[in-house]
């Protein structure tokens, strides 16, 4: 029988949204590969290890309409990162406990994803990681 | 073909865009934005020069690429917030918008008419509000080769310079409603907005709810069908209700990027992909090919005086409020907030929308773009010698 969400999630792993950048890098040293971001207690977003690439890039290697846009109305700070909430993503794609493992594959897949939080009504209860979903292969 | 399809707008189409990007890749490799590749491909093209093709043949085209402009601004609208709470960056942003407004449309209130071919306050306002709004893009590029981006001016510059774009624009939905000459025009128009502004409120609250059915939709495309029908829709209402269709876009990127689905990795590359590759490079290709280097020439001392009171204010007030501010190198700062581009002439579309301005501003507004990027690539290649 097929795992669902609940089976192959880890414990989530939570950081402040003012962390500082360098502690984001600490934390996702000891974790697995997703942090939560809470403000207030509240769920915010959440900081893959892979977006903290932009951080790294030689600027001259930077497309300046990638960073401010065409109109001069954006500015996407995670490739100036100084805090976690610089670097997160506000609206990651979650599934319910309940999810076959199958339709994780298939999320991961088309979203290019490393990882889920799986969210049970609006909490993040947990997280399924690349890992995690290869080895049922 | 097929009965009905036309093979001149294969052509045409496929010209104009093989063409600029060929051309803005040139730009790119010279340092220099591929969007001034775009216009001069479209000016070589246009009948001035070369005369392979007119204008009208890609408008339909060129008027989706700037509705993508603005729904793409709308999209990342939610970054703004963030970016308002830097303190320095909002009042330097805010002066350089409200002192160039103030001086330019006190010049052209007393000389205006002796240069330029309007008379009426409503067009002063439209253009002092236009060169008051400051383009990022070439300056980001100029600091990214250098590597002061990620230094603190180069994030003060950028901030500063999204908060002047942003309430520039705020400003214009205002100017919108009251360039329209009668009270009572004006009392319709007002209530036509607010009807929008509840439909829009509707929408918003909505969105959270529709996003789940949105997004399990077996038609792998149909986020992206859903949100582009949406994205022509909004702009057809603003269009009819006396708004221009392109401040419509730009409510749809908002809308949109309320839902999880937008922030999707595929959601995202379609958008990019449909805008970036096809319309929008085509909107810069339309705008040049509808530039005539006679009556640019003909308008060339109103070109001019509009860039230099653009310049000197921006450069001036650009210098004493880092400066202020304690900021390190307040010259590089102040020197990048000259450039104008794409967001003046966002302004000046609309402002011919409404009737306020014609399309001879298109002429009298493009050699600004050389002259401010000529000057900031100059006033940089000093600042290297430093």
């Amino acid at each position: 029988m097929s795992m669902d969400a609940s089976e192959l999630m880890d414990d989530p792993d939570f950081i402040d949204y003012d962390a500082r950048i360098e502690t984001v890098v600490d934390e996702l040293r000891n974790q697995e590969n997703t942090l939560i971001v809470r403000r207030n207690g509240n769920v915010v977003g959440e900081i893959h290890e892979h977006s903290l690439l932009k951080v790294l890039i030689p600027e001259d290697r930077l497309d300046e309409e990638k960073v401010v846009g065409i109109l001069g109305l954006s500015f996407d700070q995670k490739y100036v990162a100084d805090t976690a909430e610089d670097v997160m993503n506000k609206h990651e794609v979650t599934v319910e406990p309940g999810e076959s493992l199958g339709e994780i594959a298939f999320l991961m897949d088309r979203e290019d994803l490393r990882a889920i939080a799986v969210k049970d009504d609006d909490d993040i209860v947990g997280v399924v990681h690349e890992n995690r979903v290869i080895e049922e292969i | 073909m097929a009965g009905g399809l036309s093979g001149a707008t294969l052509l045409n189409v496929g010209i104009l865009l093989g063409a600029s990007f060929l051309v803005g890749e040139l730009f790119e490799r010279l340092g220099l934005e591929s969007i001034l590749g775009y216009i001069l491909t479209g000016f070589l093209l246009g009948p001035s020069i070369f005369d392979v093709m007119a204008p009208g043949t890609v408008t339909g085209f060129a008027t989706i690429g700037a509705t993508l402009i603005l729904f793409q601004a709308g999209l990342k609208e939610e970054n703004i917030k963030d970016i308002f709470l830097h303190k320095e960056g909002l009042q330097l942003g805010l002066l350089v918008l409200l002192g160039t407004f103030t001086v330019i449309f006190g010049a052209l209130y007393v000389y205006g008419a002796s240069f330029l071919p309007y008379t009426t306050i409503n067009a002063f306002i439209f253009l002092a509000l236009a060169y008051a709004l400051v383009d990022i893009a070439v300056p980001t590029k100029l600091m990214l080769t250098r590597g002061m981006l990620r230094e603190d001016k180069g994030t003060y510059t950028v901030k500063s310079s999204v908060i002047n774009v942003s309430a520039g624009f705020l400003l214009l939905t205002l100017l919108v409603i009251l360039a329209t000459p009668s009270i009572t025009e004006q009392l319709i128009k007002a209530g036509s907005i607010i009807g929008f502004a509840l439909a829009f409120y509707l929408l918003h609250e909505a969105i959270h709810k529709i996003d789940d059915y949105i997004m399990m939709f077996e038609e792998t495309e149909a986020q992206f069908a859903i949100t582009f029908a949406l994205l022509l829709f909004l702009s057809y209402i603003t269009q009819t209700i006396g708004l221009s269709s392109i401040l419509g876009a730009f409510f749809a990127g908002v809308l949109v990027s309320r839902g999880d689905f937008s922030d999707a990795r595929s959601f995202q590359d379609k958008v990019k992909g449909i805008a970036e590759g096809l319309f929008i490079p085509i909107f810069f290709a339309w705008f040049g090919l509808g530039l005539k280097a006679t009556v640019i020439w003909n308008n060339i001392e109103a070109a001019f005086i509009l860039f230099l009171l653009s310049t000197i204010v921006k450069f001036i007030i650009g210098y004493l409020i880092p400066y202020y501010h304690g900021m390190d190198d307040p010259y590089t700062i102040a020197a990048s907030l000259l450039s104008l581009d794409v967001e003046t002439l966002v302004v000046i579309i609309i402002g011919i929308d409404l009737g306020v301005l014609t399309d001879e501003m298109l002429q009298i507004f493009a050699p600004s773009v050389l002259f401010t990027t000529l000057t900031i690539v100059t006033l940089y290649s000093f600042i290297d010698e430093q």
